[in-house]
């Protein structure tokens, strides 16, 4: 039983800006006027994500994973982990700063690798009860969509409940071992051990197999950044830094020697590239024109 | 003349105590007897009377020679060589207990004049006879104390049955050459107490203690010992009985050809060997009293045990530590446990893997007591879990708890552990259980040398009951994904499978049917019921009108894991498992507008859960889908999922 007096319940889609609310059926939800023509076999809630070009996936995620996670189109609002993309997540952490409003619970999340802003509309009583039950510094498993908004990422929950087993930490972390193992396994061991694992029917094997086309798009997308070679790289590297746990809850920033010392990288090196992600929008610069953020959750 | 020449005055010298003489003999006389040992028939064992020609005496064949004299091979005329054998003392008389011997030849006539023997009985022996035996003068005048024959079988019976008897009336045949005539000499015999006396002192003075094998041993020795290491020693348990209270502790013997005995010490001996005697070390003991093993408790390979009593000794035996071995093992694979009986007491060595914490258990009589279980697995690709009961669970299961934690895993050897077969295959410890941590064994090595160069992570399938709920042997994990790819359900028969996903979706609208309340025997008929104008239920297939119908789950859901998603169907039990309410429960919250019926199913939302499906390839009209069935749904457990990831996680990192 969830809580002790307390209902609990599930996450819960809100009626919004037309955008909005196609994206947000994608993660599927409880719908009381659920239209009954959805036929067996497809994904449910409404018409879709238009833009989704694989199946549904719930994704267990640390929240440097979601950090991390490289954008597959211009507009900024989807996002890619492993090559799958990202629609529902699964986190587990600290719920830290609640603020309740007449409309939502907003809240960040600490899981310790990183801190993401999670958001919770109340659509009824449920939502509301299910929010009052938890404080800052409770533990939460938080099920919800991934979002990005001008360059910010958060999380907007169907789902939060507060952890009363903490075996659920435990499971959740190596749940995500495991499914990133599984996705990032070659391709052709893939195909191996689904060919050796049927026949074996005694033996519980997972073997990730899935369609290729949303890879193929994925390669596409990947190859424009390649033509800049070693540059990329460093500039992964330079924003790597910037995304660090410590740096982004810093409010001062860091400046161009550390990132140097940190990367062993010549300061002029490192300079420039900050300079270039200045101007692309990655990163400001703060307390003076020394010390720079990342924009990203900033 | 034979080919084998007999020892002459073998049998004299045998029966003086010369134990190493090694004489040729010829048997005159060969019989079967039957032994009977606490009322139970143990087998048949030969008696004969063995001849140097000159001189013949009674002997006795050990258990492990009677297959000879079976099948023949020994037999009246037989000439052989006693390569050994011990003297029993029973009373006044000696026998030989041939323990090994040597067929010459297999057949031939008899030598001397053994015929008179079996047909005159027993002589007086002469005057001249007398004089030959000056050393033991009293020996020839007990002679005429004989009234019997060795001839006679009834007579037999007495010599096995009790050891103790002091004037048995049977008595070795001396042959002669003539029949003695002088009246005058018989009457000097018939004063027995003084000379059995004297006889008994010479006689012990001449037959010092020899030490035997311990598969040698029986009741109808004299005087005996065994020097063997001490493997076991128990601990001292107290009784109570009408003889009043008492106490006992026992312990186990190995000697240098395998043999293994156990040996008991009541309250005085218990006093004064308890102390003595230590695990590991080697001792002579000599002068116990042999009763039937009891196999309740006493599981050596062994017939008997060895009660010591007064004139008993235990004495140490330094510098003897390279032909007795430390201890002996009948290892049996794990996977030839699987089909061994339920309670089969058996040694087992394997690489512990596991050990869970201890904890304490009520027992039906009250009392409480402690019980541990940990994994082992070997090379025979099976694991098992061993249960340690009692004092085990501190003593070694302490010690191997802290080792694995440790990341050590150590070999472990059980010697007669006890195989349960409650939820699959078990072993467990009992009262004479040993444990040995590391032994110093080939088999601990190959394990050890095994278990590092890949055993470690070899695959092994337990045969006792599954600890972690999540890897079930008999369940085939899957993604959502697979069941697309793999073309599963397209096979002739259903394909069942188990799958972790978070429910994300109901349908709402409509979880149930009408069903026919009606019962068949003892099933409900369960078919869809039609409400008919009259307000009442129809059932088509029972014919019948029903007041009130029962409500079934007929719930549709999608779940969805990291791999994809996928519409599912329950019905009434899986439906219950899912909810935690009867669906009549539910609709009843429905048609109220009751708040609790949004939060029944919120609550299952976003949960993770293990479902158990039944993969199904149908036709609706001229369209074939597959459909998945839940049949039993159940809340992942995070402890056992953990280990279940763990073992996959490093299944995977050693595929990168």
């Amino acid at each position: 039983m969830y809580g002790v007096g307390v209902g609990g319940g599930g996450g819960g889609n809100y009626d919004g800006g037309g955008g909005n609310a196609s994206s947000l059926f994608g993660g599927g939800g409880f719908m009381p006027s659920q239209a009954t023509n959805a036929a067996e076999g497809t994904s449910g809630g409404g018409g879709g994500f238009p833009k989704s070009r694989n199946a549904q996936a719930l994704l267990p995620l640390t929240v440097k994973q979601i950090m991390d996670a490289s954008q597959t189109n211009d507009d900024k609002s989807n996002f890619a982990v492993n090559g799958m993309e990202v629609s529902t997540v699964r986190l587990v952490g600290r719920m830290l700063n609640k603020l309740d409003r007449v409309t939502d619970v907003s809240f960040t999340l600490d899981d310790g690798t990183g801190r993401v802003p999670v958001n919770r509309w109340e659509n009824d009583s449920t939502d509301t009860k299910e929010m009052a039950d938890i404080q800052n510094g409770d533990y939460v498993i938080v099920n919800g969509g991934l979002k990005g908004f001008q360059g910010k990422r958060q999380v907007v929950a169907y789902s939060v409940r507060r952890i009363t087993n903490f075996n659920d930490v435990t499971h959740h972390f190596l749940h995500c071992v495991h499914v990133h193992l599984e996705l990032t396994r070659p391709k052709s061991q893939v195909n191996a051990n689904t060919a050796t694992g049927t026949p074996n029917q005694t033996m519980p094997r997972d073997s990730m197999a899935y369609n290729q086309s949303p890879l193929t798009n994925q390669a596409s997308t990947f190859s424009a950044p390649q033509n800049t070679g070693t540059g990329t790289n460093m500039i992964d590297l330079v924003l790597n830094v910037f995304h660090d746990p410590a740096v982004m809850n810093d409010d001062h920033g860091v400046g161009v020697d550390y990132v140097s010392r940190r990367l062993n990288l010549p300061e002029e090196t490192v300079g420039k590239i900050i300079i270039d992600q200045v101007d692309l929008g990655h990163l400001y610069a703060t307390i003076d024109d020394h010390h720079y953020k990342s924009t990203m959750n900033g | 003349m034979a080919m084998a020449r007999l020892t002459p005055n073998g049998v004299a010298a045998a029966l003086a105590g010369d134990t190493n003489l090694k004489p040729v003999l010829q048997i005159v006389e060969l019989r079967g007897v039957q032994v009977n040992g606490a009322g139970v028939t143990r087998g048949e064992r030969f008696r004969a009377v063995v001849s140097d020609g000159t001189a013949a005496s009674s002997a006795l064949f050990a258990a492990q020679l009677s297959d000879h004299a079976r099948s023949g091979a020994l037999r009246r005329g037989s000439i052989v060589q006693l390569s050994e054998y011990v003297i029993n003392e029973v009373g006044p008389r000696r026998i030989i207990v041939i323990l090994n011997l040597e067929v010459l030849v297999s057949e031939c006539e008899i030598i001397g004049n053994p015929t008179a023997l079996s047909e005159t009985g027993s002589p007086i022996p002469n005057p001249t006879r007398v004089e030959q035996f000056n050393g033991a003068p009293q020996y020839g005048l007990m002679a005429g104390n004989s009234s019997n024959t060795t001839t006679k079988p009834s007579d037999n019976v007495p010599l096995f049955q009790n050891s103790m008897a002091g004037n048995s009336s049977n008595f070795a045949t001396r042959p002669s050459d003539k029949v003695p005539v002088f009246q005058p000499t018989v009457q000097p015999s018939y004063r027995p107490a003084p000379n059995y006396k004297n006889h008994g002192a010479i006689m012990k003075n001449e037959a010092p203690a020899r030490i035997i094998p311990i598969s040698a041993l029986n009741p109808y020795q004299g005087r005996w010992a065994i020097k063997a290491r001490v493997t076991a020693k128990g601990d001292i348990r107290r009784y109570h009985n009408a003889k009043g209270d008492g106490k006992v502790f026992s312990f186990d013997l190995l000697d240098s050809d395998g043999g293994e005995i156990r040996v008991t010490c009541f309250n005085a001996l218990l006093d004064r060997f308890y102390e003595v005697v230590e695990v590991g070390k080697v001792y002579v003991v000599s002068r116990g009293n042999l009763r039937p093993a009891q196999k309740n408790y006493n599981h050596l390979n062994n017939e008997w045990e060895i009660l010591l009593e007064n004139g008993s000794t235990v004495d140490l035996c330094p510098d003897e530590n390279s032909s007795i071995p430390t201890q002996r093992f009948d290892f049996r694979p794990i996977n030839e446990i699987e089909d061994a009986q339920n309670n089969a007491i058996l040694d087992i060595i394997g690489v512990v893997t596991s050990v869970n914490p201890c904890t304490t258990i009520q027992r039906k009589n009250g009392m409480e007591t402690q019980k541990r279980t940990m994994n082992l697995k070997d090379m025979s690709g099976r694991s098992v879990e061993v249960t340690m009961w009692g004092d085990f669970c501190n003593r070694e299961g302490s010690q191997l708890q802290g080792m694995v934690e440790r990341g050590i895993f150590p070999v472990l050897a059980v010697k007669a552990g006890k195989v349960s077969d409650f939820s699959g295959k078990s072993v467990g410890t009992i009262s004479s259980t040993q444990l040995f941590i590391n032994p110093d064994s080939a088999e601990a090595h190959s394990l050890r040398q095994w278990f590092d160069s890949g055993g470690r992570d070899a695959s092994t399938q337990s045969i006792s009951r599954d600890i972690t709920p999540g890897a079930s042997r008999n369940e085939i994990r899957k993604t959502v994904a697979q069941i697309k790819d793999e073309g599963l359900g397209m096979g002739d028969k259903p394909d069942w499978i188990t799958v972790k996903a978070t429910v994300i979706f109901f349908k709402n609208e409509s979880f149930f049917y009408t069903a026919c309340p009606n019962m068949i025997g003892d099933r409900q008929c369960n078919k869809k019921v039609t409400k008919s104008t009259n307000g009442n239920w129809t059932c088509d297939k029972c014919d019948r009108e029903f007041e009130e119908c029962d409500y079934r789950y007929l719930l549709q859901f999608q779940i969805q894991d990291h791999s994809g998603t996928a519409w599912v169907t329950a019905f009434q039990e899986a439906g219950q498992e899912l909810l935690g309410c009867s669906a009549t429960e539910l609709n009843a919250l429905k048609e109220r507008e009751d708040p609790r019926f949004a939060d029944t199913m919120l609550n299952c939302l976003f949960q993770e859960y293990l479902l158990r499906l039944k993969v199904k390839e149908e036709s609706y009209g001229d369209e074939r889908k597959v459909k998945n069935t839940a049949v039993k749904v159940e809340k992942v457990d995070p402890s056992g999922e953990s280990k279940f990831l763990l073992d996959l996680i490093s299944k995977s990192s050693a595929l990168h």
